[in-house]
């Protein structure tokens, strides 16, 4: 079930939220559980058997490895638990493209459609990886059934986060309660994410969609900024959207994006972007290699180690690994390479949106001749620098562009926040506004996914 | 090992169970209800996309020549000129109806190979790849040279 679905907004969250409501205490726990295997399985019901699978794997997993005597026995058992989860995103990741490749190889045509990796399995993973190395490293209490359960199908951030690590799960949600005002800023981070989703990610995913393949060389530009927006509303609407559900059942989940498009080099944009898949990488991948207290080379591998991991966790084709290896590449050059002047503030700004921007060109193509003839056209290497179809939708989209430009660059928050402290009424009117738009959008626009749902 | 219970011995074949079955659920696909207006408007916005229009009664009467008892929806978009080929038709019926909304879907695309068989080949190659599929009560006939990739996103994506 995706939260922009009519059936998740006006059925599954008013019915599951008021049931909560009026659950007894000792109950609450359970029934978000059952909600969770319900939202998970609402399109596939074999999801549900494979939920409830990883939730007991978990659960047993995680005191399989406590019960070891020593330390050595706990690594060596939390070795095992997390290695069969390694398996299997891989198996998910890969084993369909081995399987194609083998037929291929021995010119069979027999196809099967087995290898469709379940909904949000690189999320649930991760976050249960995390929950072994910190029941392994003694940074969490021993979690009762309901706990690891819970922990693992949350719905809220159980298709694409943002991944929490379980110890902080388990801090900021002690003392969980359901609130008026829990409820009242859920309802309007929710609203926010939505009309993020609805209103300028859909749009930005037409726009994409009817320009990537015009490799002119405004079109090329045109194509790569309505994917960079695309990407941004796409990802950053779903987390707030998660956010504000989680809030009006009284939980917390960590922020996953600070305005990464006013980031000043790559290392800033990555503290910024999907926060909580770098914060894991840096916590269970990065820290344990050694991260930067070791030789010079072992810290430049350990670098590239990571966001070569980064790429591949994206999917399995070469442009995430391409990708993980620019950012690396990046970060490297910013790491070791002496900074004798600084730029100015907005200049730093543009170039490193200008970066992050090529960087997802190879995001977005599977296809590497694509992506050489996107970036080549982007540098006027190519015969055709305006075509009559990116004009026409540059006019048509130029409010668009400008409207998405002012949201991520402008420091929109704080005025928001004086106007609210000036008018109070004036929140109230302007959520009211946003939803109903957004909902209007909804009814009225065509299909479109969220661009993690495939991770 | 020699630290291990019998508890944990116990533990550990549970374990393996759950893993082999964590590993088989997803392979083994449920059969899973599709709604039509969910796939017609993933096959809309696709259109949209592709700059093709709705096709009205009349096309529906002369390309696909089905009795209107034997079909409860349809939609279908295709191209303003008669050289392209590409078409998406969205049936929803009755289980009992499925095969005969098939039948006429064959049809209609052997019907497109007679009428460019011999000169038109980019549309050969099209038609070639062309795709009936039964989703539950929802029968799709897709024209297109990525058919296999659009229904794969589809189920994706649904």
């Amino acid at each position: 079930m995706s939260f922009t679905s009519l059936s998740f907004l006006f059925y599954f969250l008013p019915i599951a939220l008021f049931a909560y409501a009026i659950c007894p205490k000792p109950l609450k726990k359970a029934w978000l559980i059952i909600v969770s295997l319900l939202f998970y399985g609402w399109m596939e019901p074999m999801n549900v058997l494979y939920l409830s699978g990883l939730i007991l794997y978990a659960y047993l997993g995680g005191i399989f490895i406590q019960n070891g005597t020593s330390w050595k026995i706990k690594k060596l058992r939390t070795w095992i638990i997390c290695g069969f989860l390694i398996f299997l995103l891989l198996y998910f990741k890969y084993a369909q493209g081995v399987y194609d490749a083998l037929l291929a190889l021995f010119q069979q045509e027999f196809q099967v459609s087995a290898w469709l990796m379940p909904l949000g399995s690189s999320f649930i993973l991760f976050q249960m990886l995390s929950y072994f190395i910190d029941i392994a490293n003694d940074r969490c209490e021993k979690p009762s059934f309901s706990d690891c359960a819970l922990y693992v199908s949350f719905f809220p951030k159980l298709l694409m986060g943002p991944i929490m690590p379980y110890h902080r799960f388990q801090q900021e949600n002690q003392l969980c309660a359901l609130s008026w005002n829990g409820i009242e800023n859920g309802v309007k981070r929710f609203t926010l994410g939505l009309a993020q989703k609805v209103i300028l990610a859909d749009s930005f995913a037409l726009l994409y969609s009817a320009l990537s393949h015009d490799f002119s060389t405004l079109g090329s530009w045109l194509s790569s900024f309505a994917y960079t927006f695309e990407l941004f509303f796409d990802f950053a609407g779903y987390t707030n959207m998660a956010i504000g559900t989680a809030m009006m059942f009284g939980y917390y989940l960590t922020e996953n994006f600070k305005h990464p498009y006013r980031a000043l080099s790559a290392r800033d944009f990555w503290r910024r972007w999907h926060i909580s898949l770098s914060t894991w990488f840096r916590d269970y991948v990065y820290i344990p290699l050694g991260g930067n207290r070791v030789s010079l080379l072992k810290h430049i591998g350990n670098i590239l180690i990571v966001w070569l991991l980064t790429g591949i966790w994206h999917g399995n084709s070469f442009n995430f690994v391409l990708w993980g290896l620019y950012y690396g590449i990046l970060i490297l050059i910013e790491v070791f390479l002496p900074q004798r002047f600084h730029l100015p503030k907005q200049l730093s700004r543009l170039i490193t949106f200008l970066i992050v921007n090529f960087g997802w060109v190879i995001f977005a193509r599977s296809d590497l001749s694509e992506i050489y003839h996107q970036l080549q056209a982007m540098f006027g290497f190519n015969d055709v620098w305006v075509s009559a179809q990116s004009i026409s939708y540059l006019y048509s989209s130029i409010g668009l562009f400008i409207l998405a430009g002012f949201i991520v660059f402008m420091p929109v928050e704080r005025w928001f926040q004086v106007l609210i402290n000036r008018y109070s009424q004036s929140e109230f009117i302007i959520y009211t506004c946003l939803l109903v738009t957004a909902i209007a959008y909804l009814l009225a626009s065509q299909y479109q996914s969220f661009l993690y749902f495939q991770f | 090992m020699k630290q291990m219970t019998r508890k944990e011995l116990y533990m550990i074949i549970v374990l393996v169970f759950i893993s082999i079955a964590i590993v088989i659920f997803p392979v083994i696909k449920a059969q899973r209800i599709y709604e039509y207006e969910e796939i017609d408007r993933y096959f809309q916005s696709i259109a949209t996309q592709r700059e093709m229009e709705k096709k009205d009664a009349s096309f529906l009467r002369r390309c696909y020549p089905i009795n209107p008892n034997e079909y409860q929806n349809v939609q279908i978009y295709g191209h303003k000129g008669a050289m392209e080929v590409e078409e998406f038709a969205i049936f929803q019926v009755d289980y009992a109806n499925a095969e005969a909304i098939m039948q006429v879907c064959e049809k209609r695309i052997s019907a497109l190979k007679q009428s460019f068989a011999g000169y038109g080949t980019t549309q050969m190659e099209t038609l070639e790849k062309a795709l009936v599929k039964q989703y539950g009560i929802v029968i799709l006939c897709v024209i297109g040279n990525d058919a296999e990739a659009l229904l794969k996103e589809m189920e994706n994506a649904l």
